[in-house]
């Protein structure tokens, strides 16, 4: 055994002997059947400075020989974020997004506008943000570059110009604390992280860069303390010749006075996170107003009361309860603000929260003791939580009414010769009108040894590796590879 | 040769000292009880100037945070928002070793804002603390789309279209 690492001799042997390690050349038991898994893996790299993190395509395990797992060896590549003339540009946010979610990478260029990144050599679309998106200065949007190993061409920061605009009703009254965003024309997925509120007199100002399109979209603020729906200008060349002033005209739409309140089913107030989003029409006047979803988010005040004004429309308002509490469920509460209306109370009374059961079992029917168990909402909040399974195999307790995906992490086996479980899932469905116990049995399951590599087939040590169904991706199983005598080397579950 | 052909026949290549132990795998020595192995990488809270801002777009879907979590005591995911006013941190799970972040689940506005991802762990009596700069993007259609059920009084001309009403220049 080559204790650097190397380890072709090994790989050689391999190809032409049945290749059992250790204990299990002792077993007598049938060889497992093969199968197909898929992997991914987590590289930290030394002090966590280094991106390798990377999918795999699927993978076959034979039952007998160890699994191998190729890792693809990533490039550093270096950039520079420039000004028009020349200039470096510090500070700015650089965002890479590549193909799959361990492709999204990120990073800050220095001072100097200098940028470096260990990527994994492809295509990749590039976000150049002055303010990370947060602030005043527009980002540019760079599309499908191959970065490979080197220096990049560099990035080039467009020199801005003002825009001015004033959000005002059609009454010529000025609209105070309206919100307004920069799009890039035609993508509403690519705000420009451009953001400016209109002032006491209903005026605004931004820069970007001249004469390109843009979308601008105007709302309210996220604590709906500003009554007004969203209004878009498309496709407008900026800034405005001669240098006019944007003008975003409001209609002036019947309001209405919303007092909430936030209480248990017994009639206990309680403090809580209240989410408000309606449909508001279009008006006969205001023409640049075509109709818009208002939305706002906030806290209750401490007596778990809220207040809004709000325009003409149809409401929903929801509830949700804190993570801490699953005693109690998500409140929901539709309401109309018609013309006419001045006041509308609205009361988010929480339900009681629902009894759960959860029963594991391995695969010969046997309850599993000690099984971790991984709970996910999937709606919102989506909130997760851990529990472990009794003496019975199961477990029973208070969740918030919803749909549940479970995650079931069999405990390691200490017996000698046992076969450890991998994970299972299922779903709860805690919406059900007399919700079933969920019961999930173990899949009989093999140890599996395995080998991953680099370049000059080196072992890679200290990788994360997720084993996962290749078909739904869920996990089977996570380890990490042998930091020590056996670099690269890792042992895994996988169910039969 | 000899030896080769008796492994062979056994079908069976030992080779000495793999694996350490069957049943029970000497832990690994970079791997002690905290977290470790996270994904994306942790790149700090933004008030230490982060080096990994993590992009949270309405139209990824869930982003999956993930770190390998040993013999934990409590384990806590938090979600801090930064530089929205009056707005909580709000606690998302507890005692898992991965949360997916879906884009609705996090407090909402209307413009980019910063936020932090906390990952508490509590083990072999340390407190560990991993955190990701976010920012979270507003996707532009949002504003114009129907509630994700839609109301029942809303009249044909009402109907939000999916593909956002707009006006013109």
């Amino acid at each position: 055994m080559n204790t650097q690492g190397r380890v072709q001799p090994l790989l050689i042997i391999s190809l032409s002997v049945t290749l059992l390690l250790g204990a299990d050349c002792e077993e007598t038991s049938p060889i497992p059947p093969a199968r197909d898994f898929g992997v991914v893996l987590h590289d930290p790299g030394p002090y966590q400075q280094s991106y390798r993190s990377q999918p795999g395509p699927s993978r076959n395990w034979d039952g007998t020989n160890l699994a191998y797992v190729e890792m693809t060896a990533p490039v550093t590549i270096t950039g520079e974020v420039q000004h028009e003339d020349g200039s470096g540009a510090g500070g700015v946010c650089v965002f890479l997004d590549g193909s799959g979610e361990l492709g999204d990478l990120s990073g800050i260029a220095d001072s100097q506008g200098l940028f470096a990144q260990t990527v994994l050599p492809s295509t990749y679309d590039l976000a150049v943000a002055p303010d990370c998106f947060v602030g005043t200065s527009s980002a540019q949007y760079l599309e499908q570059l191959v970065l490979d190993e080197g220096a990049a061409e560099p990035w080039i920061l467009a020199d801005v110009s003002p825009v001015l605009g004033q959000v005002v009703d059609t009454a010529g009254e000025a609209v105070v604390g309206a919100v307004v965003s920069v799009y890039q024309a035609g993508r509403p997925d690519r705000p420009l992280g451009v953001t400016v509120n209109s002032d006491s007199l209903g005026n605004f100002t931004f820069d970007v860069p001249a004469g390109r399109r843009y979308d601008i979209v105007v709302t309210g603020p996220a604590d709906g303390s500003v009554p007004i729906a969203p209004i878009r200008i498309d496709n407008q060349v900026l800034p405005l010749l001669a240098g006019l002033i944007m003008k975003i005209e409001y209609p002036v739409l019947p309001t209405a006075v919303v007092l909430g309140s936030l209480q248990l089913t017994g009639g206990t107030t309680v403090t809580g996170r209240v989410r408000v989003e309606g449909w508001v029409p279009a008006a006969p006047h205001g023409p640049q107003f075509t109709g818009g979803a208002f939305r706002a988010e906030f806290e209750t005040d401490a007596d778990g009361r809220w207040e809004l004004t709000l325009p003409r429309g149809n409401y929903r308002a929801k509830a949700f309860p804190r993570h801490a509490d699953r005693s109690i469920g998500t409140a929901v509460q539709e309401f109309e603000i018609a013309v006419g209306t001045e006041l509308v109370e609205v009361d988010l009374t929480m339900p009681g929260s629902t009894i759960a059961r959860i029963e594991v079992r391995q695969s010969n029917g046997n309850p599993m003791v000690g099984a971790k168990l991984g709970i996910h909402m999937t709606s919102p909040p989506y909130y997760s939580y851990s529990e472990t399974t009794g003496a019975d195999g199961a477990w029973f307790g208070q969740l918030i009414p919803d749909i549940y995906e479970v995650e079931v992490i069999p405990p390691e086996q200490i017996e000698t010769g046992e076969q450890r479980f991998a994970r299972a899932h299922g779903q709860l469905d805690l919406l059900a009108p007399s919700p079933s116990p969920l019961d999930i049995t173990l899949k009989r399951s093999d140890v599996v040894d395995g080998f991953l590599y680099t370049v000059g087939q080196t072992g890679v040590r200290g990788v994360h590796v997720l084993l996962t169904d290749p078909e739904t991706g869920e996990i089977w199983d996570d380890t990490v590879t042998n930091d020590g005598e056996f670099p690269g080397f890792f042992r895994a579950t996988l169910p039969r | 040769m000899i030896l080769l052909a008796i492994l062979v026949e056994s079908a069976c290549l030992w080779i000495p000292g793999y694996p350490p132990d069957k049943a029970e795998p000497a832990p690994d020595p970079s791997d002690p009880p905290g977290s470790s192995h996270c994904s994306p990488h942790a790149g700090g809270p933004w008030r230490d100037d982060p080096t990994r801002p993590v992009l949270l777009e309405a139209d990824t879907g869930a982003r999956r945070f993930h770190c390998r979590i040993t013999e934990p005591d409590l384990v806590t995911w938090t979600i801090r928002p930064v530089g929205l006013a009056e707005r909580s941190d709000y606690i998302l799970a507890s005692g898992v070793s991965r949360i997916d972040l879906q884009s609705d689940a996090l407090p909402w506005a209307p413009h980019p804002y910063k936020a932090d991802l906390e990952l508490a762990v509590r083990a072999g009596g340390n407190q560990q603390i991993t955190s990701w700069p976010l920012i979270v993007l507003p996707h532009g259609d949002e504003f114009f789309l129907p509630l994700s059920a839609p109301l029942e009084s809303a009249t044909p001309n009402e109907t939000p279209d999916a593909s956002g009403p707009r006006s013109g220049e």
